[in-house]
Order: C-alpha cells, then structure tokens, then sequence
C-alpha cells in the first residue's frame, strides 16, 4: 500500500495527464450546432413526418387505394377510407395518427406509386395532443415542393 | 462496554435514480456500508415484447425489435430477429447485404459502448468522457442517418438483405471516420485508463470469479472481464465474422477495471472489423429477390444467438407456418448479467454500488423485454 | 389563462393558516389596486416569466429509447445547456420533467410521485411517440400506458419515435414560449373580479 503522500502525487499526476488532455481539446473546432439559427442538413433518406404529395400533373392524389401501407404499418396508425368502384375511386379520408407513427419507412416502401413520402421535417412538436392526427389537407400541406423525399428520388 | 445495538439497514435505489441507467430499482440490504444483499426488482419497463411479436409479421417484428428489445442496440436486435426468420425459411442472402449487416452491427457496438463509456464516466465523476463520448456518437449518427434514416431506431435489416444500398460516398466517411475515431479512442485511454482516481474506483471492485461467471451464464464483456473467452462472433460466426480477422478481448480480473478494458478492446476490434468489411465488400445486390415482406416461415423451432453488445442474445422462434410466429422467446444477455450482480456486490461498500451495476453496462429494456 | 394550449388543471396550494389566498397573492392584490399597480405588477410578471423560461432544469428522468436521445440533445453538438436547460438529478430541485420513453403500468405510480415531488412551478414534456400515446406499444399490449398524459398534465408533445435531438430542443423553446405568455401572479385577480376583467 502506498503512503499517502505517494498517492496524492499519482492523483495529481493523474489529473494533470487528464487537464493536459481536455485542454488540447481547446484549440479543435466547435461540434456544438447553434440550432435554432443553424439547422444540420438532415440525410435525403431522413425518416421525418410523412406527407402526401399531389400530383403536379393531374392536381390528384398518387394514391391509389391499394391499403397496403394501412397493412403493414406495425402501429396501425394510417386509416384510410374510400368510396366508388373501379376508376372512379375517391379517397375520403386518409388520416395518419403522427403520435402513434414509428417512421419505420415501411409505409413508404410498399408504396407502389411513391404517394406516401417521408419529408426532411421533423419539427412539430404541439400543445395539444389533437394536433398530431394528420388529415388528408395537413398531408398534402406538409409535402414537399421539390422531389426531396426518399419516396421520390428512390 | 456494551457493544453497540446495530441493525441491518434496507435502502431503495431507484426506479428513478440517475446511475441505474434505466428504471431498475434496487433493494439493498445494509450492514453499515457494506452490502449484505442486493435485490433487483425488475419490470418497471415491461413492452410485452415476445406478446406483440406473435401479432405481427416477420418484418413488422423488425421495428419493433428495434424498441422492444435492447434500444442501445437496435441493430443487432434486427439482426437477431431476422436471422431466426432466415435460419428457419432459408432466406438466400446476397453478399454485399452480408457485409453491410457486419458493418452496421460493429457500428452499432461502437455507439453502444460509447454511451456506456460516457454514462460510466459520470457515474464515476468524470464528466469529460460523457461530453467527448457524445461528441464521437454524434458522428456515427451522421453515418446511420446517411444510409438508414434514423438514428436510433433504423429497421433497415430485411429478409434476404437490407433495404437500400449504401449511398456514393458512404464507404469514405465511413473508413475516415475509422481513422478518426482510434485517434480518440487514445485520448480515452490517455483520459481514464491510467488515472488514478479512475483506477482506485475500479480496480479490484465487484470481482466475478471465472467459476461464478458461468454458474450465473454471464456473457459478454461481463464474461470476458472474469476470464472466460465466449464470444458467438468467434463460437458461431454469422454473417462474415468468419472471413475477417479479429482478437476477443479475455482479461481474468474479473474487476469492474477488466469489464471497462474489455470494452475499449472491443471498440478497437470493431473498428478492425470494420476497415476489413469495407476493403472486402463486394459489388452487387443488397437484396434476394421474390422475398416478400409478407414472408410465411415454414413450419418449425429455431434457436439462433448473435453477439450484441451486452452478449449473448438468442431467439427462440417456433413458427407454424403462418406470417407471424407462434412464439418468440428471448434470451437477454442484460438479463442474466443483472443476475451476476447480485454476487458481485456482495461484501462492498455503498460508494461501490454505482460502479459495479455501471460495469455490467445494463439495459433495461433489454431486462424487461 | 394563456392562450395557445390546452386547459391543465394544477393543484393549488393552500396555505397552512386557512386563508384562501397565498401572501405574495395578498401582496399582488394591495399592488395592483394602487395607482399605476397593473402595469407593475404585469411587469414583475413578465420579468419573473422571462427567468423562469430561461432556466428550465429538468429531472434527469429517462425510461426508455428516447432517453438516449435526451442524453444525445444534452451532450455535446446539441448541447442544451445552452437554453439554461441544466438536468437535476432530484425532483426537489427540477422544473421540468422530460417523460422520454414508454411508460409501463407499474411506473405510472412512479412518474406521478415524481411529478408531485417537484415544486411548483412544473411542467412536462412527452417526448417520442410511447409517452405521448403509446405509440408502436398501442396495439397487442398489456403493460403500457397509452399516454403518459393520462397520469400527469402534459404541456408539450414531442413527436418523433425517437425525436431528433433538435425536436427536443424545439419543444424546449415551444415551451419556453408557453412560460413566457403565463398569468401566474394576475390570474387569480381575474378570478376575483371576473365582471370587471
């Protein structure tokens, strides 16, 4: 067992080997990201909210009304709804619960006409608990003007 | 004179306390400072996990081993969860997929032995560690994001191979970030390993002899620490283990100081394993065609175990043919690691509780399940 | 009551002596019936609500995934200290508690106590999809509480499964924002002259 004075000079020696690395650490470049002024660039593959976006050509919806996404999605959060036969087939109500949402993506990759997108958003935090239920107008709303999405650029 | 009257002390430790690295709490008894017993009470996160995967197929079980099960390692999770899909229905998987899931996994190790590294650091007063760990996770974030799309959670694994390919560029950053990375893994060990403050609450603390290791079935760093070399990596190669070259770190202290080395060898080991994959990777597909997410696993009982960061986590799958399986059983590696604790602690001081339940690096989610 | 959000209901304290009303209240009732007392007493309001939005101490209260996240936002690129967002590791000394991850049935009674230990004033934010609703452990589930806001008052939702650092930090400021538009001190004057008001 070392005497005391022993181990107080290993302990300061341990601190100063210790300060003397920290203080390297003082001439490297910030990594903090000030980010309410600067936003990181998040990946084109981003899992962010979800969004619906029209088609530029038709002013319709992509989406067909295959129900696939409704029955992968692992936390039964897209409810989708529609009325006619055949062609004429009209969606009435596309609602995806964001609260409930995982952003797992699996919605997305079963799309078959890419009409679900993921969008480089993530910020939506609320007040209220009711603002999270994304109808049919929010959806179109939130998509994304340019071909951003993994959806679409594929 | 009389001796004085003295009496075992009960102490509650948690659910909510900051170094229980989750909701465990812990019923110790007190003999003055020294433990006597310790008694975990589990199920303060509780998912029902193995329940929710029977109503759900194969590749909706993906996500959600990625929460369910050990958060800090959601790949591995996936990895665990489709091996025993693959195992029992004979999925083909292409190279290129085997090589991406090696290096996605050896990454994930790396992250998790940061935020070990980072947490066990404040646990112990040095709050540097966290601030630098933080600093090098953020990084290999930046790489998951790149290719999976999240951070933490990825569901990027997929039956017969993953999902997209990796993105131009990727290979680069990704080997840069390698080099980076065993620079700052220097610093730790300039930072902690020779600090003597560090060593004097480590070193000798919470012994786990070769002998008691395997009476509880400890595994992972918690088994290689006591002296015994299981690695499944090593003892069951999956995926490419076998093709690339790496030592498994075996140290016989048995100390919180050997779990703690342990690890940092295996954060420079997966980044060995790492460069190797990226130099090997071949060209080609991502993923086996005609494999639908909808997969109906033949008829069948599998057992199949991956190394995850905290050890041996098995999947017991029984499937009856549907597209969900009849029964998932996990072996959690956490789980049998916490039941190690209560002998290690056994005979220590107070002061000793933080250090030895932070070296076992529990997750409980992983517990729980 | 501030605008913007949904009604909570808080418990108020009453004093020990029986008296209806708190004495920094009584005071705030003598000041503002003086000549030029609103405008004093909103000011004090305003500059009480500007320091009570810059230092928000949350508990360091983690229960699952999202936790990491928490950690990641506190750590070094995110860094939330710089929003006087310093984590306490006691409810006694917190004023906000970050619910990051699912909430089991056997915790409820914990997160609860814990939300009772805090002093007033407090607030919570349900960060990721499980504390907000359950999320991926809605369906098919026996031990997981559907929102954590079904046990404690939830002032932001984070969604997000888990939420980026940076949405933690946005709800943070949402908050922040919520603090600042409070009528804590001249609420009870409203209710006691509800005519006049």
């Amino acid at each position: 067992m070392p005497s005391l004075l022993q181990r107080t000079a290993q302990a300061v020696q341990g601190l100063v080997t210790g300060l003397g690395v920290t203080f390297q650490n003082l001439a490297r470049p910030k990594v903090t990201l000030m980010y309410p002024l600067e936003k990181s660039n998040v990946s084109p593959r981003w899992h962010g909210l979800l969004a619906l976006p029209v088609d530029t050509e038709t002013g319709n919806d992509k989406c067909i009304i295959c129900f696939q996404c409704e029955r992968i999605c692992p936390s039964r959060c897209i409810h989708i709804e529609a009325t006619g036969k055949g062609k004429e087939r009209v969606l009435t109500r596309f609602d995806i619960e964001m609260d409930k949402c995982q952003y797992c993506g699996l919605c997305v990759e079963v799309c078959p006409t890419e009409a679900i997108v993921f969008t480089p958003h993530y910020e939506a935090s609320t007040y209220n608990r009711a603002n999270l239920l994304y109808t049919l107008e929010d959806l179109h709303r939130a998509a994304p003007k340019e071909p951003v999405a993994r959806g679409i650029l594929r | 004179m009389p001796s004085l009257r003295t009496e075992e002390l009960i102490l509650n430790m948690g659910p909510q306390h900051p170094s229980t690295h989750g909701v465990l709490r812990l019923l110790v008894t007190l003999d003055g400072e020294n433990i006597v017993e310790v008694q975990p009470d589990i199920g303060y996160l509780h998912s029902s996990v193995e329940k929710m995967m029977e109503h759900r197929n194969y590749t909706q079980n993906i996500a959600l081993a990625d929460r369910g099960m050990d958060y800090l390692s959601a790949l591995v999770n996936e990895m665990a969860v489709i091996r025993a899909a693959e195992t029992l229905a004979e999925v083909p998987v292409p190279e290129r997929a085997r090589y991406i899931r090696t290096i996605f996994m050896e990454l994930q190790r790396l992250a998790s032995h940061l935020l070990w590294l980072g947490t066990y650091g404040i646990d112990l007063g040095a709050f540097t560690a966290f601030l630098w760990c933080m600093r090098e996770r953020e990084l290999i974030m930046d790489l998951f994001e790149a290719v999976t799309g999240g951070r933490l959670h990825h569901v990027y694994f997929r039956l017969g191979g993953v999902n997209e390919d990796l993105p131009p560029g990727w290979t680069d950053r990704c080997r840069e970030f390698c080099h980076y990375f065993l620079n700052r893994l220097d610093e730790y060990h300039k930072l902690l390993t020779g600090n003597p403050i560090w060593q004097a609450r480590t070193q000798g603390i919470g012994v786990l002899t070769r002998d008691q290791a395997i009476a509880f079935g400890a595994c992972g760093p918690v088994a290689r620490a006591s002296g015994l070399a299981w690695d499944v990596r090593k003892s069951h190669p999956y995926e490419v283990y076998d093709r690339v070259e790496f030592q498994v770190p075996v140290y016989t202290e048995g100390d919180c100081y050997a779990r703690y080395l342990v690890r940092m060898d295996e954060m420079r080991e997966a980044t060995r394993i790492i460069l190797q994959c990226l130099d090997q990777m071949p060209p080609g597909e991502v993923r086996a065609p005609r494999v639908p997410l909808n997969l109906k696993v033949p008829p069948g009982e599998v057992y199949t175990r991956v190394e995850s960061p905290r050890g041996d986590l098995g999947i017991h799958l029984v499937s009856t043919g549907g597209e969900t399986p009849w029964r998932v059983k996990i072996r959690a590696p956490s789980f049998v690691n916490l039941h190690a604790l209560t002998e290690m602690m056994k005979g220590w001081k107070v002061a000793d509780i933080i250090a030895i339940l932070g070296s076992i690096d529990i997750v409980l989610a992983d517990v729980d399940r | 009551m501030s605008s913007g959000g949904p009604e909570v209901t808080r418990m108020v304290r009453i004093p020990a002596d029986g008296s209806k009303t708190a004495p920094v209240e009584q005071l705030v009732e003598v000041l503002h019936r003086l000549p030029g007392g609103q405008i004093l007493v909103t000011s004090i309001e305003n500059v009480l609500n500007w320091a009570r939005a810059r230092s928000i101490w949350p508990l360091t209260f983690g229960l699952a995934c999202c936790a990491m996240e928490m950690m990641q936002a506190m750590g070094t690129r995110f860094d939330l200290d710089r929003f006087g967002v310093i984590p306490r590791a006691t409810p006694r000394q917190a004023d906000l508690i970050i619910v990051a991850g699912r909430c089991t049935i056997k915790m409820a009674p914990v997160v609860r106590r814990l939300w009772e230990q805090m002093p007033e004033p407090k607030y919570v934010i349900s960060m990721g999809s499980c504390a907000t609703c359950g999320g991926p452990f809605y369906y098919d589930n026996y031990s997981i509480l559907k929102g954590i806001d079904t046990v404690i008052p939830v002032d932001v939702y984070v969604p997000g499964c888990p939420p980026r650092p940076e949405a933690l930090i946005e709800g943070v400021l949402k908050l922040q924002e919520k603090i600042q538009k409070e009528r804590r001190l001249t609420r009870r004057l409203g209710e006691a002259a509800p005519a006049g008001a």
